[in-house]
């Protein structure tokens, strides 16, 4: 037996069931991923809105659980770089989230996202916007942490300046016209002219951000830049909100996954030679506290603030085996030393965009203890080939920041890069030789694809393996539009409040039904109260009577007769009285051994409730002396309907060991008490099949005792002879009593009441039907000529 | 004596708290209608496991002639308890084929033998005119034999569901079978009529027991 | 098409093959292999009312243990169900007290909803023609009219009476006899698809 594993919940289920046994889920073959396809890229970012709240709450409690799940990876010790492990999980943190591409909601979480606003999706206008108005500082709350190191002394003169430069400016930053580009010819200028960049312009957007931090040194946050929402955060507040809520350290936290984009410049780096790894660190100066001025990145506690996350921005006093990591930033310096930069330039004066020289300032501090050896042409290459993270921009920010901080550029230069960015350095010989052996077994444990095993491509993120990006949007034809649409509609039309039928109407119904019952009642118990036996009862014979009496005085002396008991207690009353004429007359001429057998669990009951009422189990002279287990027998429920019926009459005995006659044909007559004509009819039918194949039964009689509601369906059968006679309600019943002479029973009691009955009905059913007729064409023509 | 009074008590009860439901649903009938429910049930629990499964399923199991007849009946009941559990509900489903198959075949026969040869015949013989006899009777008779056999083929084709698309794209009957099908409506009309005031008269019978009942309780308690 | 489904198709499509052909072939072997299924389908539709029953308490239970509105009447009809069982298991559900009970409980609830319906019927034929007022309501409305007044005709009048059903009998069997054909062929058609395998209600699908 195959097994199918639930997409969802990921155990194996029998491959015949079609929904998860565990968890429900449809194991559809719809649903699964086939071998072959090739996973499509989703941006869950669009249907976050859309969807239910239970299901924005689960994920939303997954990514909590993912965030600290990251972050306590964060705050492990890094691995080496020779640790696979390491290296693996850093993959896997990416692929686990649910889109190479970060998601606009997720950038939204991120505080270091919110700070920089210039996402990979911003045209580049919307970039060099950004460097012309120079906003996009820190949280609120980074500046409101501000350690008491004294640095807000020597800073207060410039916030106030920036405060007076950012205000107007935040409030446009996000509209600037694509044209805005122009403005920043000039500034970017520097960057163009040096060859590595030239080569692609769209990667210096990592320069740029750093620029443009530069000339943000030292400003604070201000509230009105911190509450302008990017284009694609306007759709997904709730999302900005529960990034909000959950603290500090998950959004802290959710920066990794975010900058999932931006690790194409890992891919690049990933060819760079790995020089030594060099423990400078321990021999460093002690930490200025104004390091920990790092942009953003300083307003975040230290409690609540991963380990990486401090490792970048402080010294660490642990050998750094991801210092050569930061080789390219001494190809910066490089390059920028072509141009003869000062390296000691305070930075304030770099940060004038009038100067030209607009990475100068922030580069120094990277370059001025470079001791790896300068980066080759098509390192070179390859560096400016990517995009700058977005937490090294703020590294460069904070470097920028002050004076004192490019003065501690050795300290700096091997500063720790997240364990997940050092992971990903040699990604290019670590994921040809061990992912590929992992790649069968990677299985996607949360988010919608959970349950999806290789769903997303290992091909290192950000190289050219990269699957290209397949647009999402539903390809759906007309057809389907309008059945969409038509669906919406009657979805609409079912939240629209149907309005309320007038009250007096109801009232009436009510009313109207309240009087038919206590007509009823009051009638029907007045007849029946003072024993009425004023209504004659018919002497003639209907045709489907005639054939009874004679049925009855065939049967042999003391001979068996089956009597099915085929009804429920609902209708107990009237088949009780319908069939007691004939049980009755039975046993006063014949004296048959009645076996009762009964289709209905309740219908044992019922046989001998029967007895009793008919009074043929009352010792005489009330009764006929009837006494079970002597002259009837109880025989019990047959269950298995149609099935039931033929293993009983095939094999009486096989069937019911009980049964005091072996064969079914020993039966003289059979009886069938019935009020659905559905089982009366299994049992004409399959005593039809028998009378064929078995001459002896051919000359056994069918009687039906039906019901007043299963009379009208089981004449057919009367009139086509498979029943010898049937009795139909009480007034066939009252009819056989009364002509045969016998004692009176229930169905005399009930007679006149039935009279009454029927002449109420009669009455009601004629008067309101006319007042209704009429009360309707009133009501349709006044509809009518309201139009 | 005693308890022919608390029988009747109760039922009275019961009875009057159906009938509140006249006024509206209301916590008494529905009482009522849960406590008939669970005692109908038991009572059936107890039916089926005194009349069915004991005497056929478990008491044969000591004679060793019959356990190996009874061993896979055995084996499908219990493999129908699975059904209360998703993960393993598949082993009821061999049980539930038998019962489904053999259920399913005995409807075949039934039907083909018990319903529809002996009903064509039937129609069929209605226009037998050695059987019928001669005179007004036979007139009467070939005239009752006729009315039924239309009525049972204008029946039939009104629910002869058959249609065609129509050259401007709309389904269609056939026009024979739509007028045959609107005067089958008419004998439909006429038989759901009949249907109709037998199941009035049913229910009027089961109300005249009731009021029958509680008055004859009455009448005992007052001597 | 997994081994089960096939085995489960196989099981319900063998058994009612060998029952219907018992129903051609009149062959020994064939009946006694057809008594022994019939047998066992009836114990295994009398285990599936027991399954039932118990499906019924667990869906009350559950009622009970979340707390829905009509637990306490779930918990009522457990408790009651559970009680008859138990007195029904000890004593047997021929003894007098079982019988008492179906006779005070089970009878008059079920009669009296029955018989509810007597003023639904009433209500639903007055209120028929202002709702619609086509031709085969009034016809509806008039052959009841007349099938009920032929029964009450018998009784002053039985030659007026028998002549009234007589007549609509004559119209009524005809239509009858289409509607006993109509079900007739629904059920062969239903039951030849069971046996050739294109329909599993038996959970093969």
């Amino acid at each position: 037996m195959a097994d199918i594993r639930c997409p969802n919940c990921g155990k194996n289920n029998p491959d015949f069931l079609d929904a998860c046994q565990f968890c429900g889920t449809s194991l559809e073959s719809e649903s699964s991923l086939r071998i072959g396809e090739s996973p499509k890229k989703i941006r869950t970012s669009e249907l976050e809105p859309i969807l239910p709240q239970w299901l924005k709450e689960v994920r939303q409690q997954n990514r909590e659980t993912t965030e600290e799940e990251a972050a306590e990876a964060a705050t492990q010790p890094q691995v080496r770089k020779d640790e696979a492990p390491d290296l693996l999980s850093g993959l896997f943190q990416a692929e686990t989230s649910e889109e190479e591409e970060i998601p606009d909601w997720l950038s939204a979480i991120s505080p270091l996202r919110e700070s920089s606003p210039v996402s990979k999706k911003e045209s580049p206008a919307d970039f060099f916007a950004q460097f012309e108005k120079a906003s996009e500082p820190a949280p609120e709350e980074t500046a409101e942490r501000e350690d008491s190191s004294g640095m807000e002394e020597t800073q207060e003169p410039v916030q106030e300046d920036w405060f007076s430069q950012i205000l107007p400016q935040s409030e446009t930053l996000f509209q600037e016209a694509p044209g805005e580009e122009a403005k920043f010819g000039a500034a970017v200028a520097p960057f163009e002219a040096e060859p590595p960049t030239s080569s692609e312009a769209e990667d210096l957007s990592w320069l740029r951000e750093l620029e443009a931090f530069a000339k943000q040194v030292e400003q604070p946050v201000t509230e009105a830049s911190v509450a302008e929402p990017s284009a694609p955060q306007e759709d997904l507040d709730w999302l900005k909100n529960l990034a909000e809520a959950s603290g500090v350290q998950q959004e802290t936290s959710a920066t990794p996954p975010s900058a999932e984009e931006d690790l194409s410049w890992l891919d690049k780096l990933g060819s760079v030679p790995e020089p030594p790894v060099e423990s400078a660190t321990e021999s460093s100066p002690p930490v200025s506290p104004f390091t920990r001025r790092t942009g953003p990145l300083a307003g975040i506690e230290d409690n609540v603030m991963p380990d990486w996350l401090k490792s970048a921005l402080e010294e660490t006093s642990k050998p750094s085996p991801s210092a050569p990591s930061l080789d390219w930033l001494n190809l910066q310096e490089e390059t920028k030393s072509q141009e003869d930069v000062q390296v000691s330039r305070p930075v304030d004066e770099s940060l004038d965009l009038s100067q030209g020289e607009p990475a100068s300032a922030k580069l120094e501090a990277f370059s001025a203890e470079s001791k790896t050896p300068p980066f080759t042409g098509p390192d070179v290459d390859s560096l400016f080939n990517i995009e700058l993270p977005d937490w090294l921009s703020q590294t460069g920010e904070s470097v920028a920041e002050t004076p004192e901080s490019t003065q501690t550029a050795e300290v700096l230069t091997p500063v720790e890069l997240p364990s997940w960015v050092q992971a990903m350095r040699p990604v290019e010989t670590v994921l040809e030789s061990s992912l590929a052996a992992e790649a069968e077994q990677i299985v996607e444990k949360e988010g919608p694809l959970a349950g999806f095993r290789n769903v997303i491509p290992l091909a290192p993120i950000g190289s050219s393996r990269r699957p290209k990006p397949i647009s999402l949007k539903l390809q759906a034809t007309e057809e389907q539009q309008a059945g969409a649409a038509l669906l919406e509609r009657l979805i609409a039309g079912e939240t629209v409040p149907q309005a309320i039928k007038a009250v007096p109407f109801l009232t009436s119904q009510r009313m109207l039904r309240l009087a038919l019952t206590a007509i009823f009642l009051l009638v029907l118990g007045a007849v029946l109260g003072v024993g009425s036996r004023l209504l004659p009862v018919s002497a003639l014979f209907p045709v489907h009577l005639t054939g009874i009496s004679n049925v009855v005085a065939s049967i042999p002396e003391n001979s068996p007769v089956l009597v099915v008991i085929d009804y429920e207690p609902s209708l107990a009353g009237e088949m009780e009285a319908a069939a007691g004429p004939l049980l009755d007359q039975m046993a006063l001429a014949r004296h048959p051994i009645f076996t009762f057998l009964s289709t209905s669990p309740n219908g044992t009951a019922l046989a001998e409730r029967l007895m009793r009422n008919i009074g043929i189990n009352k010792p005489i002279p009330d009764g006929l002396g009837y006494q079970l287990g002597t002259n009837y027998f109880n025989i019990g429920y047959l269950p298995g309907g149609s099935a039931g019926v033929l293993g009983f009459l095939e094999d009486v005995r096989g069937v019911m060991p009980w049964a005091q006659v072996a064969d079914f044909s020993n039966f003289a007559a059979v009886v069938l008490l019935t009020d659905h004509p559905e089982s009366g009819r299994v049992w004409v039918e399959q005593l039809e099949w028998l009378k064929q194949n078995r001459p002896s039964l051919a000359n056994q009689p069918l009687l039906v005792v039906a019901s007043a509601q299963a009379g009208p369906l089981m004449q057919p059968y009367v009139s086509a002879g498979q029943v010898e006679g049937m009795i139909s309600g009480i007034s066939d019943a009252a009819r056989y009593e009364f002509v045969n002479s016998s004692r009176p029973g229930i169905v005399r009691a009930y007679w006149d009441a039935f009279g009454a009955g029927l002449m109420m009905a009669i009455v009601l059913i004629t008067m309101g039907g006319f007042w209704n007729l009429i009360a309707g064409f009133r009501a349709r023509g006044a509809e009518e000529e309201q139009g | 004596m005693i308890i022919e009074v608390i029988s009747g008590l109760i039922g009275f009860f019961l009875t009057i708290m159906i009938f509140s439901y006249l006024i509206g649903d209301n916590p008494l009938f529905r009482i009522a209608v849960y406590l008939f429910i669970g005692v109908a049930s038991g009572y059936a629990a107890a039916v089926v496991w005194h009349g069915v499964l004991m005497p056929k399923l478990f008491t044969p199991l000591g004679d060793p002639n019959q356990l190996v007849l009874l061993i896979v009946p055995l084996i499908f009941s219990f493999s129908l308890l699975t059904k209360f559990s998703p993960r393993i509900s598949w082993m009821g489903n061999f049980a539930m084929a038998v019962l489904v198959g053999v259920g399913a075949a005995t409807a075949v026969g039934g039907a083909m033998l018990g319903t529809l040869i002996p009903q064509a015949r039937a129609a069929m013989d209605a226009f037998n005119i050695r059987a019928i006899g001669g005179g007004a009777n036979a007139l009467f008779a070939l005239m009752e034999g006729t009315i039924m056999l239309i009525g049972t083929v204008l029946t039939l084709a009104y629910f002869h569901y058959g249609a065609k698309r129509a050259s401007d794209g709309t389904i269609k009957r056939n026009s024979v079978l739509e007028g045959l099908a609107w005067l089958g409506r008419i004998f439909i009309a006429i038989t759901f009529g009949v249907l109709f005031a037998g199941v009035y008269m049913a229910a009027l019978t089961a109300m005249i027991e009731r009021l029958s009942s509680l008055i004859n309780f009455v009448k005992g308690l007052l001597g | 098409m997994s081994v089960l489904r096939v085995l489960t198709a196989a099981f319900a499509i063998a058994s009612g093959i060998i029952v219907l052909l018992g129903y051609f072939l009149p062959v020994p072997t064939l009946m006694q292999l057809r008594s022994l299924l019939t047998d066992w389908a009836i114990i295994l539709a009398g285990t599936a009312v027991l399954v039932g029953i118990l499906n019924l308490v667990a869906v009350q239970m559950e009622k009970v243990r979340t707390g829905q509105k009509s637990g306490i009447y779930g918990a009522l009809l457990v408790l009651a169900l559970i009680v008859t069982f138990g007195f029904g298991l000890l004593l047997g559900p021929d003894d007098p007290l079982i019988q008492w009970t179906v006779d005070a409980i089970i009878v008059p609830v079920e009669a009296s909803l029955m018989s509810l319906l007597t003023v639904t019927l009433i209500y639903a034929s007055i209120r028929l023609l202002r709702r619609r007022a086509d031709v085969m309501s009034v016809l509806f409305l008039l052959v009841a009219l007349l099938f009920l007044s032929a029964v009450l005709f018998t009784a002053f009048s039985p030659a007026l009476g028998d002549g009234l059903m007589d007549l609509v009998g004559m119209f009524s069997r005809g239509g009858t006899r289409g509607l006993l054909l109509g079900i007739a062929l629904g059920t062969l058609l239903t039951g030849m698809r069971v046996l050739f395998g294109i329909d599993r209600p038996y959970g093969g699908n």
